[in-house]
């Protein structure tokens, strides 16, 4: 089985600049873990601190409750896909992916024959099979790719760390992968890390995921709790696409009515909602997240929250975007393509106050109502 | 600004490397036209065809109805974007901007207007006197883009200007290209590989393949209506799914199977009247997307248009999750709905929506339905 990998404050800088600050995660036996964050955030520089690459300036590493900072990276053996790729380029694919079984503190453990056997096997999974006597120069970059997976995958250890795994594959081949890989994990039980920027894959594979920004880790959580009880406007941005649509506010009370008013709207709230903002902030400034796709294009002027003008929509087969310019602001949300939207039209938008998350404009954290 | 025509355009490379074959393309004047395809489909040997950077081995090409074959391409009155826009950094926006006119040696009152104009439409107002090295990525972005369209020549070719920019920045820039596309109504051409990009810019898209058009219609036309194999594939993500089978026309219905009678379905509904009547009896492939069917339950099973799918793998996602199954050992790909859970290893019976299908024919690739009228 896997193992129980945990990190306890670690930090790491480069010079003067901090790659990765206080991190405190835990991941559990089996489990597939992910770190979710845009390029620049941390997340290679973590793996590489798991793995042994680098030393942290402060903090432990932890493997059933044991330091390994001890340990070089040969002896702590954890398997790594590098999102470079980093084959061989003298050898063929079918030697790049037998490679870590033969090296000199495995050499006796498989025969010539088990091992063209496993090979034959995990190449088959990634389908490069028919691609094993190619060099690495002789391959797309989705091809490399699957063949650092396999050099990985080949290995018997304890953990796996993978370094945007799919991130170079097509459409269809990218479902596929996320699938194979899911089920070998499962199948397999180690304990597996991954580091992406893609939200979709996190969702699709992760059992839990940790949201890296800036070097420090926001919010941990499974990936459905990520995106439905977002802790903080980070969190909430780094989930979805289009993006979370965000809009400053400030309370006002108008004809003894509560008014949550901003750059271009004013909506009118009950009483229950502005005594628990109030109740919630110290002062009066706050920020409304509302996803692209719990808001609609509404015909009846009278039942809209917003209103703006068209800025420009764009079709993209069975659903468009709308992007639509209400103050200052661009809102985005996801319309049906039977209806045409030409730029500068007027148009009124709804949502339910229900589906959206109120934030602290100071802080960024969500207010719980 | 014009309107650009390819008649019998080849690009023959050497003797014998055809990258464009006999090329047809009406660009209408003010419309904004993609070239979409793989890498070697020959979008981007068609567009430097245009500007005059590569020769036209066979056919002629005409702005309005001057033939160009023979202008330099300096007198094309073209405007180029490539992948990098070379901003000068210690220049300031404005002169960034203005540089395709001041070179040109405009009149500075004119000069101004069409840089405040072009501004205003960009949100660019404050910026126009910061030098370019202090600007954001966003910011460098929209400055390329109005630095592009200032010339208003006959026409902007574009080739692949924003398929290096990273994915926050590459949407919004695609929303502020396609915009002032609209609003300046200048022709232009624009070559991706990407058919999520094409879709959302385009009015209309010309998708090649090894040199060869394979349709040009509106981005609605190619989605709901492919003319072929790899049109269906090519354009919707996650691509449409495929299963080779047999067409029989029946008195009640439109039936589609396999050998194995793994799948077995009959249509009614409008769209099955569309089929080429030729093909009754004939090897076809039948098309559907990833969100044009429909989980039922298993007491719902026997229904005409009601299939049985062996789940591979289940993709949940935060709106929709994914599921891969097999149907009679061919890969499927579908959609549904967030609050569904389905299990590897099981079966689960899915509805085709009987409106929206293609069936194409199994040799030539062409899809058999009669082109509808768009209604």
């Amino acid at each position: 089985m896997g193992i129980t990998i945990s990190a306890i404050d670690l930090t790491k800088k480069f010079k003067e600049t901090v790659a990765v600050q206080n991190l405190n995660f835990s991941v559990k036996e089996g489990e597939l873990f992910a770190f979710l964050g845009p390029p620049g955030a941390g997340k290679t520089t973590t793996l590489n601190l798991l793995a042994g690459i680098l030393l942290p300036d402060e903090g432990d590493i932890k493997v059933g409750g044991k330091s390994i900072l001890e340990l070089k990276p040969q002896e702590r053996d954890f398997a790594m896909v590098f999102e470079s790729y980093a084959l061989y380029p003298h050898l063929t694919v079918e030697q790049n992916i037998a490679f870590p079984l033969m090296s000199p503190m495995r050499s006796n453990q498989y025969s010539k024959g088990e091992i063209k056997e496993k090979v034959l096997n995990t190449a088959k999974m990634l389908g490069i099979d028919e691609l094993l006597t190619r060099y690495p120069k002789e391959l797309s970059g989705g091809q490399k790719q699957r063949v650092g997976v396999g050099r990985a995958l080949i290995r018997d250890t304890e953990l796996y760390l993978l370094d945007e795994p799919i991130a170079h594959l097509d459409a269809k081949l990218r479902h596929h992968m996320r699938g194979e890989l899911k089920r070998l994990q499962k199948k397999s039980g180690r304990t597996t890390i991954l580091a992406t920027p893609d939200y979709n894959e996190v969702v699709a594979m992760a059992d839990r995921a940790a949201i890296l920004n800036n070097g420090e880790i926001q919010q941990i959580g499974t990936p459905l709790d990520l995106f439905n009880r977002p802790k903080n406007i980070i969190t909430a941005a780094s989930i979805g696409d289009p993006p979370i649509n965000l809009f400053d506010f400030k309370l006002k009370t108008k004809d003894a009515k509560t008014n949550l008013v901003g750059d271009g709207f004013s909506i009118v709230v009950n009483e229950k909602l502005s005594y628990s903002l109030k109740r919630n902030s110290n002062d009066d400034s706050f920020v409304l997240g509302v996803r692209p796709g719990k808001i609609e294009v509404e015909n009846d002027k009278n039942r809209a929250l917003l209103s703006g003008e068209v800025y420009i929509f764009e079709p993209l087969g069975a659903q468009g975007i709308l992007t639509v310019k209400i103050g200052e602001k661009l809102v985005k949300l996801r319309t049906d393509t039977n209806d045409r939207y030409e730029i500068g039209k007027n148009v009124y938008l709804s949502f339910k106050l229900n589906d959206s998350t109120v934030f602290h404009k100071e802080t960024g954290e969500a207010i719980l109502m | 600004m014009s309107s650009i025509k390819l008649k019998d355009i080849w690009k023959i490379y050497g003797h014998e490397v055809e990258a464009v074959r006999n090329l047809q393309l009406d660009i209408k004047n003010g419309e904004f036209v993609s070239l979409l395809g793989p890498s070697g489909c020959g979008k981007s040997s068609t567009l430097r065809m245009i500007a005059g950077l590569e020769e036209i081995t066979k056919g002629n090409l005409y702005f309005d109805d001057t033939r160009m074959n023979d202008i330099e391409p300096g007198d094309r009155n073209l405007s180029m974007v490539f992948e990098n826009y070379a901003l000068f950094p210690h220049m300031t926006a404005y002169d960034n901007i203005a540089f395709p006119l001041t070179v040109r040696k405009f009149n500075r009152i004119e000069i101004d207007k069409r840089v405040k104009e072009i501004s205003n439409l960009l949100d660019l107002d404050d910026l126009l006197n910061v030098l370019v090295v202090s600007c954001g990525g966003g910011e460098k972005q929209r400055i390329g883009i109005a630095r592009a369209f200032i010339r208003k020549g006959e026409a902007l070719l574009m080739d692949e200007p924003i398929s290096h920019l990273d994915y926050e920045l590459r949407m919004r820039t695609r929303g502020e290209l396609a915009r002032l596309q609209r609003l300046m109504e200048i022709t232009t051409i624009y070559v991706t590989h990407d058919q999520a990009e094409a879709l959302a810019m385009s009015d209309r898209i010309a998708v090649l393949n090894f040199g060869e058009l394979q349709q040009f219609g509106t981005p609605e036309e190619l989605y709901d209506s492919p003319e072929n194999l790899f049109v269906a594939g090519f354009i919707g993500e996650p691509p449409m799914n495929f299963i080779p089978c047999t067409y029989v026309r029946q008195s009640d219905g439109h039936r589609f199977y396999t050998e194995n009678m793994g799948f077995d379905i009959k249509l009614n509904g409008n769209k099955g009247k569309l089929i080429d009547e030729k093909y009754n009896g004939r090897n076809v492939v039948f098309g559907f997307r990833p969100h044009e069917v429909e989980i039922v339950s298993e007491a719902n099973r026997d229904g005409n248009t009601i299939t049985k799918a062996a789940v591979f793998n289940f993709e949940p996602g935060c709106e929709h999750s994914y599921v891969l199954a097999k149907i009679c050992d061919i890969d499927v790909l579908f959609e549904c709905p967030q609050n569904v859970r389905v299990y590897e290893n099981k079966t689960v019976y899915i509805d085709i929506i009987s409106k929206n299908f293609h069936v194409f024919d199994r040799e030539s690739g062409k899809s058999i339905l009669t082109r509808q009228n768009s209604s």
